[in-house]
């Protein structure tokens, strides 16, 4: 018999409710960070994060952009969430006013993800709950 | 860790780079760039950085770009 897949459930959480994820990063240290974070589809940047969580776990530069809340300093991140199927670098971002616009919703929030990480796993949700879990193996 | 100073002088670079970085290696891999020059290329971040490191180069003193990818100047964020 197989095992059912790890499915991540988060309540809806903050003062408009946001639909959010938890996250494992590696710092430079080699200690682990975790990190509740807003999902968004609409997001073309896989990780925001505020510049002092950036900072401790940057473990490269990357191209930075502009955006409507200014400029977004990049850097390469580690996650390390197997039991979503995810151990890997990611191109991520700084910027303390993001941080700022998602702790208006819940203090709790350390950034957001965008599509490019959520398209790395399954996601889905219903009236209460937001969900990730590990994509099936392509056989 | 790499100073605005250098960040902004290997990020310029990089606009000077894309052409000899798109023609020279394959999409997706993760190249290097210090000192305004190409300086190692991988075809993933460990490699990368496991390269980086035997040259006595710390990773974080460096930018690193996909090849193949066109990053945007411009994001907008519907927060």
């Amino acid at each position: 018999m197989s095992t059912p897949p790890h499915v991540q459930i988060n309540a809806y959480k903050g003062i408009n409710p946001r639909c959010w994820v938890h996250l494992r990063f590696v710092a430079i240290d080699g200690s682990l960070r975790e990190l509740d974070l807003v999902a968004d589809t609409g997001s073309p940047c896989g990780v925001i994060l505020g510049q002092t969580d950036l900072a401790l776990l940057a473990q490269g530069f990357a191209a930075g952009t502009n955006s409507n809340f200014g400029y977004l300093a990049g850097a390469w991140l580690e996650l390390q969430m197997p039991e979503l199927g995810i151990n890997t670098h990611i191109m991520g971002y700084g910027s303390d006013a993001v941080l700022q616009a998602v702790r208006h919703d819940s203090a709790d929030f350390a950034g957001l993800v965008g599509l490019p990480l959520l398209r790395m796993v399954e996601y889905g949700g219903d009236a209460h709950t937001f969900w990730v879990r590990k994509p099936p193996a392509v056989p | 860790m790499l100073n605005q100073n250098d960040y902004q002088r290997n990020s310029a670079a990089y606009q000077n780079l894309k052409g000899a970085i798109a023609s020279n290696y394959p999409k997706g891999w993760l190249i290097g760039i210090g000192n305004e020059e190409i300086i190692a290329a991988a075809a993933n971040f460990s490699a990368l950085q496991t390269e980086l490191r035997a040259r006595g180069v710390d990773p974080r003193n460096v930018l690193v770009v996909e090849a193949g990818v066109d990053y945007p100047e411009f994001v907008n964020i519907l927060l």
